[in-house]
């Protein structure tokens, strides 16, 4: 079992993946609406793995998931990021893995996209 | 030299023994000498050998000619070295690679050839292996490439890569730019792609970078698919598939629906049409270079717009094509000609599907029924082949060109008056129509209007008073019968009025108490109209006394009996001695601008598939409806192109509650309201995010905006002042209400 940390800015979202996480048997340790809280919790609770939406409106420097996701490993280089992505974003997407993250999941998203994911990091 | 070269053979024979292919011969050629492993190779034993002319393991496949060579070189003296390919004992075949030398005598005369052999039998194999392979690798019309780190292209790429990707050559070749030149944003993806791929150590990584690899190329050649697979050395190789023919079906497929699209425009535009068309016809034959380039400009663009009215999109396609180029300051050598072929090709292909006749300047037009049913069987067929459902749509609307004037429908009733009035001893102006006569309806309506001859009748025979008696009531002698009609999009209107005597309202009472269909107790509550209405009742038309009534009823049965048939309503309006009127009101369905029907179907089964699958709700009725109803959860989101779109949904609280189930579970959470409010934008952007896979093309390149909460009076006004369909959705949870909207301009 995984402690989680959901990262999106429509709250919607963050509480259907929540809603999937927690039917896969895992903890959802905290939320976040953007890259800045993003990193605040991380720092709070650690957790095992961190799902990431790429594009998010700017806070506090933080301009979206990616420089979340760099700043979160430069923190921790060891964390795992899986970035939340619409069609369109390839090019984002590969960037975020070329900066640390472990994966993406495309939208919408599905318990059977989060079940691969999980298995996949062996979470 | 001589010398040495004897060495050389001696002393091979001597180091090597029996183990090397060698031979001796005299100097016409006869074997006097050969090696246990010359005996070996060529399947014959010693004894047959010796003696025999060396040509005895000649192969037939060799040329003579290279003998001949062979000969004159050895014949003079000098070393032959090369490769041949000989005959077994058993008819099988062996390669060698052969040294041949002269043997001399002290004075240097020839006195045999000495030859030692490497059997290259192997070798030979392997290359005639490669070469099939390569053959085989060369005819697949699939393309493989390889390239390296550096994104050179390797020179073992299929041949058809050639073909494929428009090039003469590729070795060497940067595979970003042979394949993306054109799209920028695709070959930095590409590169970026690329460049993880070949830096990073983890195989997982790899995978992920391979998922997100540009998938799809074009070029002038074809279309095609792109798969990677990264090769064990670090390579990584392309594999494409044409899929040239697929996209050039679907695209005929899509070619074949913008020609119904426009017959079915012309059929229901007719007389604008070929006034249209006339008139370009007679604008095509100036010549385009004398002609002021602003007023040309002006001309084809206006052209532009009434064609674009018509789907006429090959005639759309040039003018567009030639103002590309006067807008580019390119004043000559304007393709006119081009432009002419592709307009009469439409202008063929109209005649051939509605007849020659059809383009005729006349100001009515017949299309030939034999056509339409023609051209209904032929869009049934493609429906059923393609299960294209746009094409019902399609369908739907040629029916619609069996659709007549609503003028025309009540216009035949003129003669009939006009014939009935002989019989009678009265006189009348002939019957007055007022309405547009572009009105067209479903031919449903036309046993309606056909019952009508009933109301015209009973205004003939019983309303318009004989001339002597008009006299008397300071009436003009002659009596008048009126229609009027008027329309708007969902309702025709149409008043029928005459000036004769009106109803006699105690009549009316009397005769229907008499007929039993009210009591002289019920008959005071009533009010005058519903009193009235008795006259539409199948007693009053039957009976026989209604010819000792001052009033009316013959037939009006039949004509309430067809207007409810259609959903209609008929008021009477009585003024006793100086007229009376119908009021019929007949639910009609304006023929909606075909993209904002097709949009909203679209949105509409997205939404219902939405509702059905993924939040479990069933769905009890879906119905167009004339206003939307704006709850407190509402979102609006815009697509934005050449034309706006805005798209509405709406939603009782209940199901949003519902909806919020969905998203949520079944926990309580603090700040639901907050949720619901929230809920309309994300619905709004899942659902027309997913309907924009089945628009048509010319919407797919739009671009989606962002959910925003409009003000509700401004959608009101967008839904007033545009092309809308409003479709409601019931389900037990309450309504869902969506809106299309097309806005040609948005502030």
């Amino acid at each position: 079992m995984a402690n989680i940390l959901i990262v999106d800015d429509a709250e919607i979202i963050r509480i259907s993946i929540r809603k999937h996480i927690e039917n896969l048997g895992h903890t959802v340790i905290s939320t976040a609406e953007n890259g800045y809280e993003a990193i605040v919790e991380y720092k709070k609770h650690s957790p095992d793995l961190v799902l990431m939406d790429i594009s998010m409106p700017e806070v506090e420097g933080i301009k979206n998931g990616i420089e979340a996701l760099e700043e979160i490993i430069s923190i921790d280089k060891n964390a795992q990021v899986v970035m939340v992505t619409s069609h369109g974003e390839q090019r984002l997407v590969m960037e975020a893995i070329s900066k640390g993250s472990k994966g993406y999941i495309l939208k919408p998203v599905t318990k059977d996209k989060f079940e691969n994911i999980l298995e996949k990091l062996e979470l | 030299m001589n010398r040495y070269t004897n060495f050389d053979i001696d002393f091979l024979l001597a180091l090597y023994g029996e183990n090397v292919i060698a031979s001796l011969t005299d100097c016409k050629g006869i074997i006097t000498y050969v090696s246990d492993a010359y005996v070996q190779i060529s399947g014959y034993s010693k004894s047959e050998l010796l003696g025999s002319p060396q040509n005895i393991v000649r192969h037939p496949d060799m040329d003579p000619f290279f003998f001949k060579e062979l000969w004159d070189t050895i014949s003079s003296g000098k070393m032959w070295k090369g490769e041949i390919k000989n005959l077994k004992k058993n008819k099988d075949f062996y390669w060698v690679k052969a040294t041949i030398t002269a043997q001399k005598d002290n004075e240097g005369k020839i006195i045999g050839y000495a030859s030692v052999r490497q059997d290259i039998t192997d070798k030979k194999k392997a290359i005639e292996l490669h070469t099939q392979i390569r053959n085989m690798i060369d005819n697949i019309e699939d393309g493989f490439l390889i390239f390296d780190k550096n994104l050179e292209v390797e020179g073992s790429y299929s041949k058809s890569c050639l073909k494929i990707l428009n090039q003469n050559e590729l070795l060497k070749k940067d595979i970003s730019e042979v394949l993306f030149d054109n799209d920028k944003e695709k070959k930095e993806t590409f590169i970026f792609g690329c460049k993880q791929i070949f830096n990073t150590e983890c195989d997982d990584t790899k995978e992920i970078y391979l998922s997100l690899m540009p998938s799809h190329h074009f070029n002038s050649s074809g279309e095609f698919t792109i798969h990677y697979k990264l090769l064990e050395n670090d390579k990584l190789l392309l594999l494409f598939s044409d899929i040239t023919l697929q996209v050039q079906l679907e695209k005929k497929m899509k070619y074949e629906q913008k020609k119904q699209k426009m017959f079915i425009s012309i059929a229901t535009n007719k007389e604008e049409s070929i006034e249209l068309i006339q008139s370009f016809i007679e604008f095509i034959q100036n010549n385009f270079e004398e002609m002021d380039t602003n007023k040309l400009l002006m001309n084809l663009h206006t052209f532009k717009g009434l064609f674009t009215q018509l789907d006429m999109s090959d005639t759309i396609e040039s003018i567009h094509s030639l103002e590309t180029l006067l807008k580019n300051g390119q004043f000559e050598n304007l393709n006119q000609k081009e432009l002419i072929v592709s307009f009469y090709n439409e202008i063929k292909l109209i005649t051939d599907t509605f007849g020659e006749l059809f383009l005729a300047p006349i100001t009515s037009v017949k299309v030939e029924l034999s056509h339409v049913n023609n051209l209904i069987s032929e869009v049934e067929s493609i429906c059923k082949k393609s299960n294209i459902e746009q094409l019902e749509e399609v369908l739907e609307s040629i029916k619609h060109m069996k659709n007549k004037s609503f003028f025309n429908m009540l216009n035949i009733h003129k003669s009939v008056i006009s014939n009935s009035l002989q019989k009678l001893e009265k006189k009348l102006y002939p019957l007055e129509i007022i309405g547009s006569k572009e009105l067209l309806v479903c031919d449903k309506l036309e046993r309606f209007t056909k019952s009508l001859v009933h109301v015209f009748m009973n205004s003939i025979v019983h309303g318009i008073e004989e001339p002597y008696k008009r006299i008397e009531y300071n009436k003009n002698p002659r009596g008048k019968i009126k229609c009027v009609f008027d329309y708007d999009a969902q309702h025709i209107f149409l008043k029928i009025s005459d000036d004769g005597q009106g109803i006699d309202v105690d009549t009316v009472i009397k005769q229907a108490i008499e007929l039993n269909l009210t009591t002289p107790e019920k008959v005071v509550k009533l009010s005058n109209q519903e009193i009235l209405q008795f006259i539409f009742s199948n007693e009053f038309s039957t009976t026989t006394i209604i010819d000792e009534l001052s009033g009316r009823g013959v037939g009006l049965a039949s004509v309430k009996y067809e207007l409810l048939k259609l959903n209609g309503t008929v008021t009477i309006e009585n003024f006793p001695f100086k007229g009376l009127s119908f009021l019929f009101t007949i639910p009609y369905k304006d023929p909606i601008n075909k993209n904002v029907k097709l949009l909203s179907q679209s949105f509409v089964k997205t939404t219902e598939s939405f509702l059905i699958k993924d939040i479990k709700i069933d769905i009890l009725k879906s119905e167009t409806i004339k206003q939307i109803n704006i709850t407190d959860y509402y979102s609006t989101i815009q697509l934005n192109g050449l034309k706006n779109i805005i798209f509405v949904i709406s939603l009782e609280e209940k199901l949003i509650n519902k909806m919020l189930e969905f998203f949520l579970g079944q926990n309580i959470y603090p700040n639901t309201k907050k949720l619901q409010k929230n809920l309309p934008d994300e619905i709004i952007n899942i659902i027309v995010g997913l309907s924009i896979n089945n628009f048509s093309d010319e919407y797919k390149q739009m671009t989606l905006g962002t959910p925003i909460i409009l003000d509700k009076f401004i959608i009101e006004t967008f839904i007033q002042q545009n092309q809308t369909v409003i479709e409601k959705l019931t389900t037990k949870y309450g309504t869902i209400e969506l809106a299309t909207i097309i806005v040609n301009t948005l502030n």
